[in-house]
């Protein structure tokens, strides 16, 4: 029973180091995914200005 | 109890720890994550740019010199399209040593402005700006300030991390965020930099609001600086204060009275289908001998009005050599325009208290209107544009 413990820690240290890391790697610390966009069709109202 | 923490607790706790290492080393995350270089077109002799739209390039010569002359940058809206001879930054530029750069097209209103300067304050201390004042910012719905879409073209995050960073900008750094936290909705998917200012406005609101979003503004500061670290090279503006250089005038001799003369003598030549002194195609295709009215927003409520007055105190403050032009609205096609009076003479009056030189073309009164000033109801003709170049030149000494 106590090594199965032992060898269930480790799988999962693994395991979650893996996932957290992937999560991290998604999300990319260079954040390049925002397009800081708007819905708005602005441009038409400001035609005449 | 023991063995779930030993088996699942402490494991998670190992693995979020090692990430936490991670994020703060700069060298793996610089090896694991490379950013890509932008690919922006540049035109390094540039007059006049729509907007920045993110281009380091021309964003990095915002408020800048030449090597060897100085710049006079002209900030404004849909007026500066009116890509004419007279208009200043091929009249200016052609002319004279010092050079003139515009930015801006429609919509480019003053809290824009105010973030473009804020973002470059160390940039500001003697640098010639001219803005020009539209009267229809003051009016019917653009009265609430730029919009959000308008800012974003602008004020990149780039801009935006500047005046996070800067410390020494207290009371201009909080309208900012005062400003941008009011169309923060509207913004889809909003970067770092943005989210950053809007939770700054959100800890002031209250104490228990400091509790809930400590750890998101605390987030995104950290992974915010990661992101700094990693484009430190496109990120980062040069905190180095900037020394202007002197401006040279030149011994340019201009007959002014035959130049408007000329000018003006043209734009009423190209009106012959009205007595509005617009010209015949946009009078046939938009006009067609309607009227218009404007829609007068009360000064308690005209946010434009209070970015105004921000925008000309931090003018103020950064001892900026600014001027200011406020150009007219055709009083032909707005039947009302005289109730815009009041607000024009406070804007003139908020200007000259502040040491600002200004040229006003603003008249209501049709019967003595400079007619041929305007091309439209209301952009400046080459007469007008004329006019601007004068005021320009005999503000910051460009002729002998």
């Amino acid at each position: 029973m106590k090594i199965t413990n032992s060898i269930r820690f480790f799988l999962n240290i693994v395991i979650y180091t893996l996932i957290v890391f992937c999560l991290y790697y998604l999300y990319s610390p260079l954040n390049e995914h925002p397009n800081n966009k708007t819905g708005s069709s602005v441009q038409f109202v400001y035609q005449q200005f | 109890m023991k063995k779930c923490f030993f088996i699942y607790f402490l494991p998670l706790f190992f693995a979020i720890t090692l990430l936490v290492i991670i994020v703060f080393k700069t060298n793996i995350n610089s090896f694991l994550f490379q950013p890509r270089s932008a690919n922006y077109s540049i035109d390094s002799t540039y007059h006049y740019i729509e907007n920045f739209q993110g281009n380091q390039y021309y964003e990095e010569q915002f408020l800048l010199s030449n090597s060897n002359s100085e710049n006079i940058f002209l900030l404004g809206s849909s007026e500066l399209g009116v890509n004419t001879e007279a208009t200043p930054y091929n009249f200016i530029t052609k002319n004279f040593k010092t050079k003139l750069r515009a930015v801006g097209h429609a919509g480019n209103q003053c809290f824009s402005i105010y973030s473009q300067l804020l973002a470059n304050e160390n940039r500001l201390n003697n640098a010639p700006i001219v803005i020009i004042l539209s009267p229809g910012w003051f009016i019917s719905e653009t009265a609430n300030g730029t919009t959000a879409s308008l800012f974003l073209e602008f004020n990149s995050s780039r801009f935006l991390n500047s005046i996070i960073n800067n410390d020494s900008i207290a009371n201009f750094k909080q309208y900012e965020i005062e400003r941008i936290s009011s169309f923060y909705d509207k913004i889809i998917n909003p970067d770092l930099s943005l989210k950053i200012l809007y939770f700054e406005k959100k800890l002031s609101e209250s104490f228990l609001h400091k509790i809930v979003y400590f750890p998101f503004i605390k987030t995104c500061k950290t992974l915010n600086n990661v992101k700094l670290k990693l484009q430190s090279n496109n990120l980062k503006i040069k905190n180095k204060r900037h020394d202007r250089l002197p401006i040279i005038s030149d011994s340019f001799i201009i007959n002014w009275d035959s130049l408007f003369t000329y000018s003006k003598q043209k734009q009423i030549e190209s009106c012959t289908n009205n007595n509005w002194f617009i010209y015949n195609e946009y009078f046939n295709n938009y006009i067609k001998g309607r009227t218009s009215t404007v829609s007068i927003v009360k000064d308690e409520i005209n946010q434009e009005l209070k970015d105004f007055k921000m925008l000309v105190k931090l003018l103020k403050t950064k001892k900026t050599k600014a001027s200011f032009i406020i150009l007219p609205i055709n009083p032909c096609y707005y039947r009302n325009s005289n109730e815009l009076t009041p607000l024009i003479k406070s804007l003139e009056s908020e200007i000259s208290l502040n040491n600002f030189s200004c040229l006003s073309f603003w008249n209501s009164d049709s019967t003595t209107f400079d007619n041929g000033i305007l091309t439209d109801i209301m952009h400046l003709s080459s007469y007008g544009w004329y006019k601007v170049d004068k005021f320009i030149i005999e503000t910051y000494n460009l002729a002998k």
